[in-house]
């Protein structure tokens, strides 16, 4: 039975427990994670879209699945940021997936986890996804129903966040990424969405995160008119 | 509906059945993510949530001066607020910037807009109800509705459109939050990837790709944003000449 109470209690004394000097995001996707019993959490905005940006991963399994999901372009979180509807998904489970290049590279990566993704929802918008992740064989804490209240509740939380709709710096991990497209775009006079293929295909290629590709351009450590010349070099 | 208005009982019992199908309202309202669709929905519920309002307008604030109706039931309605507008007198922007609530029982009569009343009758209105779109933070406008008959609104009707208004307001002020977000998320990529060409093409630092592009838009009064979207779009921003390669 959904208790929207008693898990907002839970939030609330969960976000009372983390580190204030945190961002409010990190707060509570920790929050989340916590209440929700995950091994670890995430919450990703504009999922799908150009402009997507991770607020929060609470470890680097969290981060390494967040970056695989948006480097292959697919997923659990790419689902339901599209549909709207929570989606889960085994990676310890064979059977075909709708994102195999997701499931075996996410395996290879973190083992046999279980992911739930939230869609987090105002109205009929979707404007992000809260992601959990935990050990196979285990399970959420809550009913589904309540961890989607929290997750709409997270972006009722974030809107009233002042900092939220502001420019800010503490997503400098992501325009780090902007600023590698802008260079790739300049250096091969390409498209953005083709630059940020590029650097995506890159990524994967070297089996490194999008991250590392992006502060290796934005360093000048790696150039893409280059590219025959370092092609397999590693550019961490 | 207008036995209702009879007993203080029957009253509270119309509001709590008002306010469940306001709860309704608020609901469908919420729904939708961008506020022209919001706004057309409050203006057609609302002439059905108030009896005797035959068109209901908003009128939005844009900036501190400025005031639009950017959604009506009919053009009337339009015709109307762009008279106020223009003669800067009318109750839409009262109930803005000087009092909550206004209530005109006869156009013809009333005196308190000399100059805009006898053409808003002339339109056919005859009776007004305009109550103010506020949050703590500020008043972000106005429920506007009109009738045809004299003396169409009661007591009654205008706690009615109080408690619509609250809700309605609440509806917009999220709406307006998610585009505020989604607007902050473009304005930051398309920064950044602007940066980044000014970085590759100039060989400079991102603080001064930044720098670089801020003083062009003080420099030629356009907005950040804009400026950014033009590099990227053609490519290039008209020269700024050697500055760009200092530092």
């Amino acid at each position: 039975m959904t208790n929207k109470a008693t898990v907002l209690v839970q939030l609330a004394r969960a976000m009372s427990h983390a580190d204030t000097q945190r961002s409010m995001a990190w707060r509570l996707c920790l929050a989340c994670t916590r209440v929700l019993g995950a091994d670890s959490g995430a919450i990703t905005l504009a999922y799908t879209r150009p402009e997507r940006v991770t607020l929060c991963a609470t470890d680097d399994t969290a981060a390494r699945l967040e970056d695989l999901q948006d480097v292959l372009g697919e997923g659990p979180g790419a689902d339901a940021f599209e549909s709207g509807r929570a989606v889960r998904c085994s990676l310890g489970d064979h059977a075909a997936h709708r994102w195999s290049m997701f499931a075996d590279s996410a395996r290879q990566a973190v083992g046999p986890l279980e992911i739930h993704a939230f869609p987090m929802r105002q109205g009929r918008s979707v404007i992000g996804v809260l992601t959990l992740y935990h050990a196979s064989g285990h399970r959420l804490r809550r009913e589904p129903a309540e961890a989607q209240f929290l997750a709409d509740a997270v972006v009722a939380a974030l809107l009233h966040e002042p900092g939220t709709t502001k420019t800010p710096s503490p997503w400098s991990a992501r325009a780090s990424i902007d600023q590698a497209t802008g260079m790739v775009v300049a250096q091969l006079a390409i498209s953005p969405q083709d630059a940020l293929v590029l650097l995506k295909a890159h990524a994967y290629a070297d089996d490194t995160s999008l991250d590392l590709v992006a502060e290796a351009v934005v360093d000048r450590r790696f150039d893409f008119r280059h590219y025959d010349d370092s092609f397999g070099s590693d550019p961490s | 509906m207008a036995d209702h208005r009879t007993t203080p009982e029957s009253q509270g019992d119309a509001r709590t059945a008002m306010g469940r199908s306001f709860a309704q309202v608020l609901g469908e309202l919420a729904e939708d993510p961008e506020e022209q669709p919001a706004l057309e929905r409050i203006v057609h519920q609302a002439v059905e949530a108030v009896p005797g309002c035959d068109y209901c307008g908003v009128s939005l604030r844009r900036g501190r001066d400025k005031v639009e109706t950017p959604a009506s039931t009919d053009p009337l309605v339009d015709e109307a607020d762009s008279l106020q507008y223009d003669l800067q007198e009318g109750p839409c922007l009262d109930a803005i910037y000087v009092d909550d609530t206004y209530v005109v029982d006869d156009l013809r009569t009333d005196d308190r807009w000399p100059r805009w009343a006898p053409r808003a009758a002339a339109l056919g209105m005859r009776s007004i109800l305009s109550v103010r779109l506020a949050t703590t933070s500020g008043t972000l406008g106005g429920l506007n509705l009109y009738a045809r008959e004299t003396h169409a609104y009661t007591r009654h009707d205008v706690d009615v459109a109080h408690l619509y208004a609250l809700h309605a307001t609440s509806a917009l002020v999220m709406t307006q939050k998610v585009a505020g977000l989604q607007t902050a998320l473009g304005t930051r990529h398309v920064i950044g990837i602007a940066q980044g060409i000014l970085m590759q093409r100039y060989g400079v630092s991102k603080e001064r790709a930044f720098e670089v592009l801020r003083r062009y838009s003080q420099h030629h009064n356009l907005k950040l944003r804009d400026v950014a979207q033009e590099l990227v779009d053609r490519g290039s921003i008209p020269a700024h000449g050697p500055a760009i390669g200092d530092g």
